[in-house]
């Protein structure tokens, strides 16, 4: 207790000359990026810049619709964005579609191979200036996808700490584990009208930061001719 | 001092100039026939002026095969470059204006053959002035500059000054030297051929150093480095790196010629090794407050080429669709950094497109059909699969194209939503777009709607 007094007392006669370095110094809101559709936005609050942001969920879940419309948004937004497709996966006629600006989008093929998706995300992310760097694999196995080590994810965090880039991984099952500062989990239905598919009805669950009052979301995407 | 060196008989094959610079190292090409060249210093080498003037003249009649020109010059040396190019255009042989007489050696010229590009006067106002100056009486070079300098800027302005300066030799400038064009290349013959890439990277380094110092003495830039290898089985290897933006650091250069180098390795040891560029004007950008940030261009393509060794050259770029109806065609452009644009209009919450994975190439199914409608679709590939029971479909539109190629495509496209395989799932249907070739009748899924 006598210690305890006496570290305050000490801070309290040199608090005056040191100002506050004492305080203890409330992190900033990370800046965030729109992801292009209103009610993950109103959930989520945004895609963070300087983390990583994992939508997850099974085939036909919408992970691609909404990974469309936040490249859209980015690249009409003057952002510059990288895609390292895993799996070679992405198709340039949706995207256009999805209203996504060709010029300032970075298409990286890795011919499903995992190690060359990782190596490209790290020199991506170290080259610096990109504004939104999606790491898509959504087609690698769960089995598969569990086995990345977590210091892939570590790495990446620590890379883009206090810059400006935004992280978003699509995967099946959730895999960047705690290094991922919003995590979303995506559940999709098909929905029909007059023997067409018309939309996707796309359940939203944000399970990181969990909020028990307001956790869920719903937006629904239309099928283009 | 300054010696003019004039011809008018001078071969076509020969050039002055060339002849010029036997003597000085500072060389004017003044007009046609005539050079003009800085002598001061020279004494050690030809003596005195006048022994100048008569080596100038004993070389020119040489052949050209004793370095001469054949032919008979003018020269004439004054303080003035000006005041000796009128002294050599108008005075046969040798003519040595001493230095505050000029008028006394061109002081009767005739007022119209003054040279009035010298004093960067156009040949209309040039002549208009002549005019005057007729209407005035004035006939010759001592006449026109007898007369007040303040009544000369009156009439004429400051043109009329610079004309009156010419006549009286008065005039002060400096050469408009001739400069050798500058080469950005530089070359290297080995003692001993190099196989390995490491040992090269050393001497890239000096070839690079050398060519970027000699684009920086000019404020130049480069936007194509040449690289010629000429290997020991006599062959030559040649790659060519195109940058989008000049640039001049060597240390990126080198980072790049070694990824090239290392993607495209000469096929034998290598004997001499060759560098060039083409200088063009450097890059000027003016960023803004408030644009994003962009990657740095030199560092964006140091990741653009490790990327291409990575994944390989064809697997990397900017997507592009092709102007066809063809399914899946698109083509990769070399990804550059766009230019800005005009701020457009948000387009949140406009655009909630239903995004479709593909699969490349097309999974091979087997489709079980009921009345042409499928009911029941497997497919295996090494990376993902497709099975169960079909409960929703779509379909068909049939697409064709380009029948009169060999790559023609015919085929009928369905949407359909397949049940998970596993009866105790709750997952919802997933949904894929699938397809049957009219001629071979084969099924495939071409991919997810996601």
């Amino acid at each position: 207790m006598r210690s305890a007094l006496s570290k305050a007392e000490i801070e309290a006669n040199i608090a005056s000359r040191f100002g506050d370095a004492f305080k203890i110094h409330e992190k900033a809101a990370p800046e965030t990026l729109s992801s292009g559709i209103a009610e993950v936005d109103t959930l989520s609050g945004g895609i963070p810049r300087g983390a990583i942001t994992e939508i997850s969920g099974p085939r036909s879940s919408g992970r691609t619709s909404l990974l469309y419309s936040a490249l859209a948004y980015a690249t009409t937004h003057d952002e510059i964005c990288a895609l390292i497709d895993t799996n070679d996966t992405f198709a340039p006629a949706s995207a256009a579609a999805a209203g996504i600006d060709f010029e300032r989008l970075l298409w990286i093929r890795c011919a499903a191979n995992l190690e060359h998706a990782f190596k490209a995300t790290d020199l991506l992310l170290h080259a610096g200036g990109f504004g939104l760097v999606i790491l898509d694999i959504g087609d690698v196995a769960g089995k598969e996808a569990r086995r990345i080590i977590s210091s892939w994810w570590y790495r990446f965090r620590r890379t883009i700490e206090n810059r400006p880039t935004a992280i978003i991984v699509i995967s099946e099952e959730a895999c960047t584990r705690s290094c991922a500062a919003l995590t979303l989990e995506l559940h999709g239905n098909g929905e029909w009208s007059r023997n067409l598919l018309s939309s996707n009805s796309v359940n939203v669950n944000r399970c990181r930061p969990f909020w028990p009052a307001f956790n869920e979301s719903q937006f629904r995407a239309h099928a283009v001719a | 001092m300054f010696a003019c060196i004039y011809s008018e008989n001078v071969p076509s094959n020969l050039s002055l100039t060339d002849f010029a610079y036997e003597f000085s190292p500072l060389v004017e090409e003044t007009k046609a026939g005539a050079v003009t060249i800085d002598v001061d210093g020279c004494e050690l080498l030809f003596g005195s002026a006048y022994q100048l003037a008569n080596e100038v003249m004993r070389r020119a009649k040489q052949s050209p095969a004793d370095g001469g020109l054949e032919a008979t010059v003018n020269v004439a040396i004054a303080a003035n470059a000006d005041a000796a190019i009128h002294a050599a255009t108008h005075l046969g042989g040798i003519t040595f204006v001493s230095p505050g007489e000029e008028l006394t050696c061109l002081g009767e010229f005739p007022i119209n053959q003054l040279h009035y590009d010298l004093a960067g006067v156009e040949q209309k106002t040039a002549e208009e002035i002549f005019e005057t100056l007729r209407l005035w009486g004035i006939r010759t070079f001592a006449d026109f500059a007898s007369l007040p300098v303040a009544g000369v800027s009156e009439r004429l302005g400051q043109v009329g000054l610079r004309l009156q300066q010419l006549a009286a030799g008065k005039t002060e400038r400096h050469l408009k030297l001739k400069q050798p064009a500058p080469v950005f290349a530089n070359s290297l013959e080995l003692d001993h051929p190099i196989a390995e890439i490491e040992p090269l990277s050393f001497i890239f380094a000096r070839l690079l150093h050398q060519l970027c110092a000699a684009l920086n003495a000019y404020a130049l830039a480069t936007n194509e480095l040449q690289l010629q290898l000429q290997l020991e089985d006599q062959t030559t290897h040649e790659r060519r790196l195109s940058l989008p933006y000049p640039m001049r650091d060597h240390k990126v250069f080198l980072k790049l010629l070694l990824l090239d180098v290392e993607m495209h390795p000469p096929v034998a040891a290598v004997r001499t090794i060759s560098l060039a560029c083409e200088p063009v004007k450097p890059r000027v950008t003016q960023n803004g407050l408030f644009v994003p940030l962009a990657p740095a261009p030199d560092k964006l393509e140091l990741t653009l080429a490790r990327l291409a060794k990575l994944v390989g050259e064809e697997n990397i770029g900017s997507p592009a669709l092709l102007d066809t109806h063809r399914p899946d065609a698109f083509t990769m452009n070399r990804f550059v950094l766009p230019s800005k644009k005009a701020p457009r209009q948000s387009t949140i919450d406009n655009r909630k497109c239903l995004g479709l994975r593909m699969f490349r190439p097309p999974l091979r199914a087997v489709v079980e059909t009921e009345q042409g409608w499928p009911t029941q679709i497997s497919a295996w590939g090494k990376q993902r699969s497709v099975y169960g029971k079909v409960v929703q479909v779509a379909g068909p539109w049939r697409t064709t194209g380009d029948w009169w190629r060999e790559d023609r495509w015919a085929r009928d496209e369905w949407d359909v939503a397949v049940a998970a395989g596993n009866k105790t799932s709750s997952e919802p249907p997933a949904l894929y777009r699938i397809f049957r070739t009219l001629n071979s009748e084969m099924w495939f899924v071409e991919g997810n709607y996601d």
